[in-house]
């Protein structure tokens, strides 16, 4: 911190920027006091949130009608600074867990859909305009198992999912106040370029593969041009009283075309959750502030 | 600002993704006739070999079809003519379900004699009869096992089956019943099938649909019956049949025929040798259909039944005297 001051105040022509950002932002770099580089590493963002959406799910294996309904979610996420590079790259750790519970358009049967999945980023901080606003860009690791039931169906009664790939991605952060109160507004886009997925073949059905067979490599590669999906992450972490939330809206869109089985998962999920900004061992003071800053 | 424009503009282009979802034109009579005809025209796996038997042709069905399907004609109107249509595969496996009810093609047991009667059957199986994991049985006047499977819907554990192969034990023979048993599971079949076994033997193939197109199926893959590890019967066998034995009991009477000490009496089966699978209409109702067709051990269908060694009916006589003419007769090539 004391690098940036001297830094801003040995150029003249920044010393209006610093005064304005000294009467903007006085809390933030109040709450930054004391965090340096050799241990911001060590200074965790965490948040579990729970959240309730909406899906619409495809699968064509067991129906060409599009299910809806709705979606609950768990998500942990884990966010620090890494040691080395010169702490500019980001580790992110996500978890989640989701139901949902649809039916078909004339709600003559329902589709159960469930869904875990981790997912491992480093993310690079690529932009810097302001002190208060982050660009990473980088390339996360995710891995799905889960799978979906349709209550009417015979032979075909689920679809196992399981499901590997490597996403690119883009986080933006932005801090700002508002009343003397610190805000920490993100938002993330992840795009799955490379992976491996399970799928069984067209008319395949699981007793063949697991009862006949014993043969259970149906994994086929996917990319864009065949499970072209995306991640949207758009939160607001806020403090009120002596709890920091998090405000999530969540749009996850996963398809695929494999073995001319069409699949999708739509999901438009709001989250809430609780923050917590803390340091590993040796136990420090914790901050409000996003340990990204 | 540059650097960051480069980052937006890289992410936009690759968000520029299509969306992936099935073209389900609407709920119109005329869209759900489609819908079905189309599920069927690329699911179904019997289309060759009907043709080859009874000439089935799936376009001119269509064709005949589309000429009954009038744009606000009421729903139960439009369940008959599907039905109708569905009816045309001639297969017990091809439902149509809706609220108004179920399509069932019925003439594969309706136009058969029914060689099974349940009042004759308590003749032989008398008061004291043991139920137990499905399996409802007893020893015969004449030291014959007898023992009824009325389905393989349900689970049948290995210690029912240790129980009634150890009551049996001293038996000269069992009869295994498997009339009027409209099937199940493939792997309960399987699992009783496989206490009659000593090696492990070729009982059959199953093949897969690989695409939409009419004859895109995949290489065959070999059935396996494997011993069971439990008690496992080393004498006779006779396998009762009619017509309803269908579906996975067509199986088991697929297995069990290719067993050296095993005989197949009754009727011809029912037939069913297509795994069903299950998709629906846009307008919700559901239709089951035979998606992966199951061959016997030489490569050959047994989808509309399997001929018995010994083709028995029920005589009339026997049924006024109350006897069971196909028991009577399993009992005779048990003595």
């Amino acid at each position: 911190m004391k690098t940036i001051l001297n830094y801003l105040l040995n150029k003249n022509k920044q010393k209006k920027t610093l005064l304005c950002i000294l009467s903007v932002f006085p809390f933030t770099l109040v709450q930054a006091q004391g965090i340096d580089s050799t241990e911001i590493h060590r200074y965790i963002n965490a948040a579990h949130s729970i959240g309730v959406g909406t899906s619409n799910l495809l699968d064509t294996y067991l129906s060409p009608l599009e299910y809806t309904g709705t979606d609950f979610r768990w998500e942990y996420e884990r966010v620090h600074r890494t040691k080395n590079w010169q702490n500019k790259w980001i580790q992110q750790q996500l978890y989640q867990a989701q139901l949902s519970i649809t039916e078909n358009p004339s709600s003559t049967a329902q589709g159960f859909y469930t869904m875990f999945s981790g997912t491992y980023g480093l993310l690079y901080e690529a932009w810097k305009p302001t002190k208060n606003l982050l660009l990473f860009v980088g390339s996360r690791a995710r891995g799905q198992i889960g799978g979906m039931y349709n209550n009417r169906n015979s032979n075909n009664p689920g679809q196992f999912y399981a499901t590997a790939t490597l996403q690119l991605s883009a986080l933006l952060v932005y801090k700002f106040i508002i009343k003397e109160t610190e805000l920490i507004a993100r938002y993330q886009c992840s795009l799955p370029f490379a992976g491996m997925t399970f799928s069984p073949r067209y008319g395949e059905s699981y007793y063949e593969i697991f009862g006949v067979k014993k043969d259970y490599n149906r994994l086929y590669f996917i990319s864009l041009h065949n499970a072209p999906s995306m991640f949207h992450s758009l939160s607001l972490d806020f403090p009120i009283g002596k709890f920091n939330l998090r405000a999530n809206y969540l749009l996850d869109i996963e398809q695929s075309k494999i073995n001319h089985i069409k699949r999708h998962a739509y999901h438009h999920s709001f989250m809430i959750g609780f923050v917590k900004n803390y340091f590993l061992f040796p136990k420090k003071k914790a901050y409000h502030s996003f340990p990204l800053y | 600002m540059r650097t960051a424009i480069a980052y937006i503009s890289l992410f936009l282009l690759l968000f520029c993704t299509s969306c992936i979802r099935e073209d389900i034109k609407g709920n119109t009579p005329k869209d759900n006739f489609e819908s079905l005809w189309k599920i069927i025209d690329e699911r179904y796996c019997f289309f060759d070999y009907k043709k080859q038997v009874y000439g089935l042709d799936w376009d001119k069905v269509h064709d005949r079809y589309a000429q009954r399907i009038v744009q606000d004609m009421p729903p139960e109107a439009l369940f008959e003519v599907l039905s109708d249509m569905v009816n045309e595969l001639r297969d017990g496996h091809v439902n149509l379900s809706s609220t108004m009810g179920v399509s069932q093609y019925r003439v594969w047991f309706d136009a058969y004699p029914r060689n099974f009667n349940d009042s004759l059957q308590s003749n032989y199986l008398g008061k004291d009869y043991t139920i137990s994991s499905g399996l409802r049985y007893n020893i015969l006047k004449n030291n014959v096992g007898y023992v009824h499977i009325a389905s393989f819907m349900n689970g049948i554990g290995d210690a029912g089956l240790n129980q009634m192969l150890r009551k049996f034990a001293t038996c000269n023979g069992i009869i295994i019943d498997v009339r009027n048993n409209g099937g199940g599971n493939l792997t309960t079949a399987q699992k009783v099938a496989a206490r009659f076994t000593n090696e492990k033997c070729l009982t059959g193939y199953i093949v897969h649909k690989t695409g939409k197109g009419r004859n895109d199926f995949s290489t065959p893959t070999p059935v396996y019956l494997s011993p069971s590890n439990q008690l496992r019967w080393q004498k006779k066998v006779i396998v009762l049949t009619n017509r309803r034995s269908y579906s996975a009991t067509n199986d088991f009477v697929n297995i069990m025929r290719s067993l050296p000490q095993v005989t197949i009496v009754g009727d011809k089966t029912g037939g069913g040798s297509g795994l069903p699978f299950t998709s629906e209409l846009p307008n919700g109702w559901s239709i089951r259909f035979s998606a992966s067709p199951m061959y016997d051990a030489d490569m050959q269908q047994i989808e509309f039944g399997i001929s018995p060694d010994y083709k028995i009916d029920i005589l009339p006589d026997d049924y006024q005297k109350g006897k069971d003419t196909l028991i009577e007769y399993a009992c005779q090539l048990l003595k």
